[in-house]
């Protein structure tokens, strides 16, 4: 067993998922070594995933890209 | 009766009448008297008069040397009033320069202190709108933001959720 394997995936959703919805989840932080995944529910990223693994951020939140929009405007 | 008696008895009759060492006695006191007046008066009238000619000659002199001494001072303050005058002419000219100088310097100066009081103001009027704009557009798109997220909030259903989720996992996938 690698060392990756320790790491846990914390895994931010809008709402709870499916099992479909967990599999490709789980799916997708094993390929990156992480031995499992917590999920949080946080209605403030009103939709989309947000992946933290290590220092690794995958952020496809709605809030995120609203905040990308909003910056964009700004500049 | 000169007729009648002829030369030679009037000659008598004078002798007879006239005495000839009194007449010698009165011309040699006449002579006396002549010398005396001429030694005791005459002379020092004369000198008294030469004096007083000499006395006058020597104030006409100082007067003549006066009158020159006056007229090379009328000369000169002509002179000297000549040069002030034109010193002065020369004094009220650099004044009149330096006054005009000073007035263009001062009116210049303003013209300049307007120039760029006015070039300030619209600088500052120019960034107060770029401000305003900056403002106004933050506002809009903050508001419109505000607006999409509760419209976002509200629409997303669980099924466009589960799409978004899956769609972001398969783009870092490919990324990988």
């Amino acid at each position: 067993m690698s060392s990756q394997n320790k790491i846990t995936a914390k895994v931010i959703l809008a709402r709870k998922p499916d099992s479909e919805t967990m599999e490709k989840i789980e799916a997708f932080v094993r390929k990156r070594g992480c031995a499992n995944a917590v999920y949080e529910i946080d209605s403030g990223i009103i939709g989309g995933i947000i992946v933290y693994i290590g220092d690794i951020v995958y952020d496809g939140s709605v809030k995120s890209r609203l905040e990308k929009i909003r910056s964009g405007i700004a500049d | 009766m000169f007729v009648e008696y002829g030369g030679s008895q009037l000659l008598a009759s004078i002798g007879e009448l006239v005495e000839w060492e009194s007449v010698v006695c009165h011309l040699i006191a006449l002579v006396i008297l002549t010398v005396g007046l001429y030694i005791l008066l005459f002379k020092p009238v004369k000198r008294m008069i030469r004096e007083r000619q000499e006395k006058i000659k020597k104030i006409e002199k100082e007067n003549s040397d006066l009158n020159a001494e006056v007229k090379q001072m009328k000369d000169s303050t002509s002179v000297l009033l000549a040069e002030a005058k034109k010193e002065a002419a020369v004094i009220h000219e650099n004044a009149v320069k330096s006054a005009n100088q000073k007035a263009d310097d001062i009116v210049s100066g303003a013209r300049a202190q307007a120039k760029s009081l006015v070039e300030r103001t619209e600088q500052e009027l120019d960034e107060e709108r770029r401000s305003l704009q900056s403002d106004i557009e933050r506002q809009i798109s903050d508001v419109s933001l505000a607006v999409a997220e509760k419209i976002l909030r509200r629409d997303i259903t669980p099924e466009d959720d589960k799409k978004m989720i899956a769609d972001s996992l398969a783009e870092w996938s490919k990324d990988q």
